[in-house]
């Protein structure tokens, strides 16, 4: 019992980051919402984006996002695109911004955590990894 | 019996490659930066983390699958036909205003004290707005006393600009200390110019 409860207890930890804030939405239209844990988020301009969250868009959806870092983002139509990994430090304005990508459009221009380490700002797709140095860019899974 | 089993499975086999396959192709394409500079986008094997290629020129165009790539580059109105309604639906870039303050004191200036109405408009202009209210220090003082001393100013400045009727639930509050220096100086030297808050509204 006292094991199952600790479980609850970490679990509510780590679902919970002490700064839940990364980003948010800024437009939002057609099908579009956010999936998080399982459920289907209906989103409008001003909707708080978390870890871990996903960003998804039906045949006609769009949406467009701004980071605390300054990444902004823009999903195209049939889009799924996690924000897996978001760590941030506002003194520095380093940190670690990784999405997955499993399918659809997304156009990119990179903030600063890109622009502090080159290394730090990544989309995985399926078969490979994109590593973004200050670009504004457009990125496809088919 | 045994031999059907395991030709189905052979096809099973053979056909989870070509359903994954059909899910694999990734494309960049790498646009102007908003300061004229193309920047770059380094592509790595999910599998090995090799790099496959780099992209770093305006209008590469680079499809992958894994570990081969090709690349050509596209003119410019030929990139903006194909991917320019995708870039321009990006959120509008960040505006940051520069609050400075009366000597040791959390008082804006005149000049800045007159910035905050155009900052209260900035944010009814942007739908979903929020802010970033970063404080910033001279190079008088240890780097990490600056850093605690920064954070001090943007909060006092923020609860300021509360106290006009911001809305509490879009702030983000940061202390840079001295780390971004707006005139380069040595060590130890007062500057009114260093000694700053920024109000960014993304």
């Amino acid at each position: 019992m006292r094991h199952f409860l600790l479980g609850v207890l970490a679990a509510g930890l780590f679902t919970q980051p002490a700064w839940a804030d990364i980003g948010r939405i800024k437009s939002a239209s057609g099908n579009a919402a956010i999936e998080r844990g399982g459920k289907l988020l209906p989103i409008r301009p001003g909707f708080v984006i978390e870890t871990g969250d996903t960003l998804v868009t039906g045949p006609r959806g769009r949406a467009g996002a701004t980071f605390v870092d300054n990444t902004r983002l823009s999903a195209g139509p049939g889009t799924r695109l996690t924000f897996r990994v978001f760590d941030y430090n506002d003194t520095t304005q380093s940190g670690r911004f990784v999405s997955v990508l499993k399918k659809g459009t997304v156009a990119v221009m990179s903030g600063r955590i890109a622009r502090n380490d080159p290394q730090a700002m990544r989309v995985e797709t399926p078969k490979n990894i994109f590593v973004l140095r200050r670009a504004r860019a457009v990125l496809e899974v088919k | 019996m045994r031999g059907l089993v395991t030709k189905h499975r052979s096809v099973v086999l053979l056909a989870l490659p070509l359903l994954l396959a059909g899910c694999a192709v990734s494309r960049v394409a790498l646009g102007l930066g908003e300061g004229g500079e193309a920047g770059s986008i380094s592509i790595l094997d999910g599998k090995t983390d090799q790099e496959v290629a780099i992209v770093d020129k305006a209008g590469a165009v680079a499809n992958v699958t894994g570990g081969s790539a090709s690349v050509k580059t596209l003119d410019s109105a030929a990139f903006e036909a194909k991917y320019g309604d995708l870039l321009s639906g990006l959120p509008q870039a960040p505006r940051t205003f520069i609050l400075y303050f009366k000597e040791n004191s959390v008082e804006p200036t005149d000049e800045s004290a007159a910035l905050l109405s155009e900052i209260f408009a900035e944010i009814k202009r942007r739908p979903g707005a929020d802010l970033e209210i970063t404080g910033h220090t001279d190079t008088v003082g240890a780097a990490d006393v600056n850093d605690t001393f920064s954070l001090r100013r943007a909060a006092e400045i923020t609860s300021y600009l509360f106290a006009q009727g911001l809305d509490k639930t879009i702030v983000r509050i940061a202390g840079r200390g001295e780390r971004e220096l707006k005139e380069q100086t040595p060590d130890e030297t007062p500057s009114a110019i260093n000694r700053r808050v920024e109000v960014i509204v993304r």
